[in-house]
């Protein structure tokens, strides 16, 4: 597996700290935010080859986020997740620049494909919410 | 739909919606954590774990149920968001998928099995309806047809549009209903609130020896 640094975006900490350490298991540097400012502070100071971002949370949205991420660090590919009830969210935060979106709970080889699609800079495969 | 008939199904449907997107945060954690634990019991380290094949396969129980949840979730939640509008563009594939998924329980009971047989001449086909009222209409079509066809039995849907409508085709096996039966599900339909639903809906029903037919007009 690639040695990619990813940055994880989920207020749902539990859910958020797991994948964490399955994602290290498989060789990746993970950074997790649990809101949006820590977040956007991460982007800034440190370096990433991908974000991982849940559209729903609370305070700053997923897709406001997503906006100033993209204003403040274009080339870092953006990947998101949501809820089943939260497509339009996917397809919304596409137009907004993201590189594809995921719906929870995702499968752990999908996510790693995706951000394997998105660092190396190939198209998107459909997913579309898995 | 009455207003205030209306207002109680956009309350219940926000209700059940926000649950089902709780819910399925719940599922996240749990499958994330069972794959965390199948991740370690598959570490080298962990050859020698005592009954690492026992929790191995547990965990992939785990991870089968939480799929089969997450999908009946997603589906009660796209149900549920059927009631934030009296007057939405309906795709059938979708209802029926949904209609699929949420009857199940109740055709498990009497052992019987659902497919959907597909989409007559196009793959879009939508009807501007309201959408509980039609998942309403052909919840009651299905459960009156699974009362009457034998225990075990198999039922399709097929679905359709023609000139100015759509149908939707719900059938048992070929000649399965008989007199009686036809005869039943039919009064279903005759009932006072079902039959306000067909008006309120531009629906037709007719109902033979192997199954429900249900049209919707367009121009209703």
């Amino acid at each position: 597996m690639e040695m990619f640094r990813v940055l994880l975006v989920d207020d749902e900490r539990e859910f958020v700290t797991t994948l964490g350490e399955r994602l290290e298991i498989r060789g990746l540097t993970v950074r997790i935010a649990y809101d949006g400012p820590e977040a956007l502070q991460a982007l800034e100071a440190e370096p990433f080859d991908v974000v991982v971002l849940d559209v729903r949370m609370p305070g700053l949205s997923g897709l406001e986020i997503l906006k100033r991420m993209k204003t403040s660090r274009p080339d870092v590919p953006i990947i998101l997740l949501t809820g089943h009830s939260a497509t339009r969210d996917g397809i919304e935060g596409m137009r907004l620049g993201a590189f594809d979106y995921l719906m929870k709970p995702i499968d752990i080889d999908r996510l790693l494909e995706k951000m394997r699609e998105a660092v190396l800079g190939r198209t998107s495969t459909p997913a579309g919410g898995d | 739909m009455q207003e205030h008939v209306r207002d109680d199904a956009a309350f219940m449907g926000k209700i059940t919606a926000g649950a089902t997107h709780e819910l399925k945060n719940v599922f996240a954690i749990v499958g994330e954590s069972a794959g965390l634990l199948e991740d370690l019991l598959q570490a080298p380290s962990s050859r020698d774990f005592p009954h690492r094949e026992r929790f191995l396969k547990a965990l992939t129980s785990i991870r089968d149920q939480v799929r089969r949840g997450t999908h009946i979730l997603t589906q009660l939640n796209r149900f549920a968001h059927g009631a934030d509008s009296d007057a939405a563009a309906v795709r059938l594939r979708d209802m029926v998928e949904n209609l699929k998924a949420l009857s199940d329980r109740f055709l498990r009971q009497k052992a019987l099995s659902l497919t959907f047989s597909g989409t007559q001449g196009a793959d879009e086909v939508t009807i501007q309806a309201c959408p509980v009222s039609l998942q309403r209409l052909l919840f009651t079509g299905l459960m009156a047809l699974a009362q009457e066809v034998p225990q075990g039995g198999s039922l399709s849907i097929h679905t359709g549009a023609e000139a100015d409508g759509v149908w939707c085709r719900l059938s048992g096996q070929a000649g399965v209903l008989d007199e009686a039966a036809v005869g039943a599900i039919r009064r279903c339909f005759e009932e006072e609130d079902v039959a306000a639903l067909l008006q309120a809906l531009s629906a037709t029903v007719s109902v033979q020896g192997d199954g429900v037919l249900v049209r919707l007009s367009r121009s209703g």
